[in-house]
């Protein structure tokens, strides 16, 4: 699942929980998109003992090496609490919130910088720096250009607007009794060149709001758009009797303008309406993706033609490849950029070129090389972040080869083709339906071969084995109404189980992140080929996944044992233990999980 | 590498970028919006939402209000010992004030019409109050709170606040609380 799927079943979510009341708000609804993407809420502790001061000697307690943890019997056990609490009350939002390490852009601010808004009685409302941004800019007043490929069919703006046209419950002029349904049920949208506007007065609401958009879209289309306007005539939306143009481009604001409100319900589980709505997503989100894939700051560099998508690309490639060099994480990134750039000057697709500059020097003269040498990443960044960055610009939410509903941009980083058939063909469809890796876990045995993977680690952990299955492997929702964590039958679960049941929701969620991360990369090493030292695993255990503070690890004796074991690391001061470590965990780490799923 | 072990890690490492776009958090509620709806004027046609959030109204004069329903827990009195200057009914402190059990230092500083205050968590209680949210009161009751802030994830942290005979008068005897939600 890639983050975009997850802002999909969100979105969806959201926009059925908006759409379906009486009267509709598109205010709230713009406030909830964005209280979900980028707000930090005031209670995100889950620790609410402030008489109990966690000191460095009890994250020490458990110096034990990772590896041994989970052998270690009842006295561990009786430990782990304490680890986990303590854990816990450092780093537990970013993990709660997937928006703000996958999504939203982060390398030129500090981590805990957050905006806050003084909402007179209410208090303070705190949000992520970007969040205004995504929320407005990206999601919902970018519009989405036409691709060429399309030919006259609709983009899928338009194809979204002719669905929630279809779910409409608005006044249509009908009577109850009359045959035949709604006439917003029969809403369509296909180019004319001889079309005509015709209204009724149930219409009259939709067609002022098209007219309004069309004015304010003007003459700002692409050259695309203009050419198959004249030569297939414009949109043109059909609902019964009634017709209205519709503008070349839309945004998602100006859908939910339009739309005549308010909706039925369901449309949110209709896993067509789910593609669709995915394919407007990521189509929204490709040129965002790419530039912090290129560490190019959104602010500056969104609304501009250039880089093109094409150079963008490149770029992120260019960014990746001299992020996981050493040069990289040692501070010497004009060192890793020139190898990284070498490198992709000699594949042949790239002709010599790399994101359209002939030498390392142009590139570095010119705006968009200065920006990603100087200005974007140049601090250090937390653990969650880095492993975010694992999977960055080529990943999951890539689109190319392996979504078969992935958008495919246009030139211009635009709109693509959904097929009809896909929506007439999903009543009913299940919101596993994701297509691509996500497809991996959908067969029937993957939870068999999973137990049969872990074996007791997971077997013998019901409330861990029903959030693998559950969460990771269905896919579902932790939170929720059809969330995990409120149903019956995993609370029964909980209560039975000593470690789990005196947790609160909050610490739960940290307490199961953290083990699945943990049996993950355990089973995950299994078929390593290569050996791992011990003190790089536990390093990867507790500081990357357990985010405990590294200079506690380096005063544990346990760790200091492991080291004076290993010569090379041994000889290391700590600054250089601490880089060296650092490096090795993030390339064992993009070994591990980096490399499944990306392009060629 | 034989097809079946292909299969394991491709299923292992899908499990792995799930678990990363996992979201632990509920959806905001009903209530919780709308509750911030009715705080937020009405929005302008076209407004961004940055600007519209930006226009809310503040509190009521002199009422310092981080979230609904806070609660205050006092972690620690600060005793000035001495005045710094006798000109001045509440003169600022010159120096960092520490609290008692060395937990906390606070420093105060006029920038213009305004006071910057600095939280610093000390020692492991810098793990400890990490990215929570402090109060600074007059008194041991949520009613004296004249600021609060987020420790960073350092335990440190910075607010500005009004330089007035208030402000003045609590920072003679300041309490440094842990503001709480109702839920913690």
């Amino acid at each position: 699942m890639s983050i975009i799927d997850r802002l999909t079943q969100d979105l969806a979510e959201i926009l059925e929980d908006e759409l379906t009341r009486e009267p509709v708000n598109l205010d709230r609804l713009c406030l909830t998109i964005l209280l979900l993407v980028g707000w930090r809420r005031s209670g995100d502790r889950p620790s609410s003992n402030p008489t109990k001061s966690a000191s460095a000697e009890e994250w020490s307690s458990h110096g034990n090496e990772g590896g041994e943890e989970d052998d270690q019997g009842a006295q561990e056990e009786d430990k782990r609490p304490a680890l986990f609490r303590l854990r816990e009350r450092v780093s537990p939002f970013s993990r709660a919130n997937p928006y703000l390490n996958g999504l939203l852009f982060r390398d030129y601010r500090q981590d805990s910088q957050y905006h806050e808004y003084s909402l007179g009685e209410y208090g303070c409302l705190r949000l992520h720096p970007e969040a205004c941004r995504y929320v407005d800019e990206v999601l919902l007043l970018r519009r989405l250009e036409l691709a060429r490929s399309i030919g006259k069919n609709p983009t899928n703006m338009h194809r979204l607007l002719e669905y929630f046209c279809r779910q409409s419950r608005a006044e249509d002029g009908r009577q109850s009794s009359d045959q035949g349904g709604s006439h917003w049920r029969g809403t369509e949208i296909r180019r004319e060149i001889d079309g005509a506007p015709r209204e009724e007065a149930w219409f009259g609401p939709v067609a002022d709001a098209l007219r309004a958009q069309i004015k304010e879209l003007g003459d700002k289309l692409s050259k695309v758009s203009y050419n198959r306007r004249a030569a297939d005539g414009p949109y043109w939306l059909h609902a019964g009797p009634c017709s209205e143009r519709v503008g070349e481009e839309l945004n998602l604001w100006e859908v939910l303008v339009i739309v005549p409100k308010p909706l039925g319900p369901g449309f949110s589980l209709d896993s067509g309406f789910r593609q669709l709505l995915k394919a407007v997503v990521g189509s929204l989100n490709t040129r965002y993706r790419l530039l912090r894939g290129c560490g190019l700051v959104p602010e500056d560099w969104l609304h501009r033609d250039e880089p093109s998508m094409d150079h963008l690309k490149d770029l992120a490639q260019l960014r990746k490849l001299a992020w996981s060099s050493p040069d990289w994480l040692e501070g010497r990134r004009e060192e890793a950029f020139a190898q990284a750039f070498a490198a992709l000057r000699q594949l042949p697709k790239h002709n010599g070129k790399v994101g359209g500059f002939a030498s390392f020097e142009a590139w570095c003269a010119s705006e968009e090389g200065d920006a990603m040498l100087h200005r974007g990443c140049t601090r250090e960044i937390s653990w969650e972040y880095l492993i975010a960055g694992i999977t960055e610009g080529a990943s999951l939410d890539d689109p190319e080869g392996r979504d078969p509903f992935a958008p495919r941009d246009s030139d211009t980083g635009a709109s693509e083709d959904f097929p009809e058939e896909r929506l007439a063909s999903s009543a009913g469809g299940t919101q596993g339906d994701q297509g691509g890796l996500d497809s991996l876990l959908a067969a029937p045995d993957t939870m068999a071969q999973i137990l049969e993977d872990a074996g007791p680690r997971l077997a013998d952990n019901p409330v861990l084995q029903a959030f693998f299955r559950w969460v990771l492997v269905e896919g579902r929702q932790w939170m929720g109404r059809h969330g995990l964590a409120r149903q019956p039958a995993f609370q029964a679960l909980l209560a039975r189980d000593t470690r789990y049941a005196a947790l609160s929701e909050k610490t739960l969620a940290v307490r199961l992140s953290v083990e699945a991360s943990l049996l993950i990369l355990d089973v995950r090493l299994e078929t390593h080929p290569g050996p791992v030292s011990p003190a790089l695993y536990a390093y990867l255990r507790r500081v990357a996944i357990e985010e405990q503070p590294e200079p506690v690890l380096f005063k544990d004796k346990s760790f200091k044992t492991l080291v004076a074991k290993e010569p090379t690391l041994n000889a290391l001061s700590p600054e250089k233990l601490s880089a060296h470590l650092r490096r090795e965990s993030l390339e064992l780490l993009q070994t591990l999980f980096g490399a499944v799923g990306e392009p060629g | 590498m034989d097809n079946s072990l292909q299969a394991k890690n491709a299923r292992w490492t899908s499990l792995w970028h799930r678990l990363q776009t996992v979201r632990f958090e509920p959806l905001p509620s009903r209530d919780e919006v709308d509750r911030m709806l009715r705080a937020l004027p009405s929005r302008h046609p076209g407004e961004g939402l940055a600007d519209w959030l930006a226009r809310a109204k503040p509190a009521r004069r002199g009422v310092v209000v981080p979230f609904p329903g806070a609660r205050f827990l006092p972690l620690a009195i600060i005793e000035r010992l001495a005045a710094s200057s006798g000109y001045e009914a509440f003169p600022l402190p010159e120096a960092s004030m520490i609290s008692p059990d060395e937990s906390f230092r606070l420093s105060v500083k006029r920038i213009e019409t305004r006071l910057e205050l600095r939280v610093e968590a000390l020692g492991s209680d810098a793990f400890e109050y990490a990215e929570r949210c402090i109060g600074i009161s007059g008194s041991a009751e949520l009613e004296g709170l004249i600021a609060f802030l987020y420790l960073d994830a350092f335990g440190n942290g910075l607010t500005r606040i009004d330089d007035t005979p208030e402000t003045r008068q609590a920072l003679a005897r300041p309490v440094l609380g842990l503001l709480e939600a109702p839920d913690e």
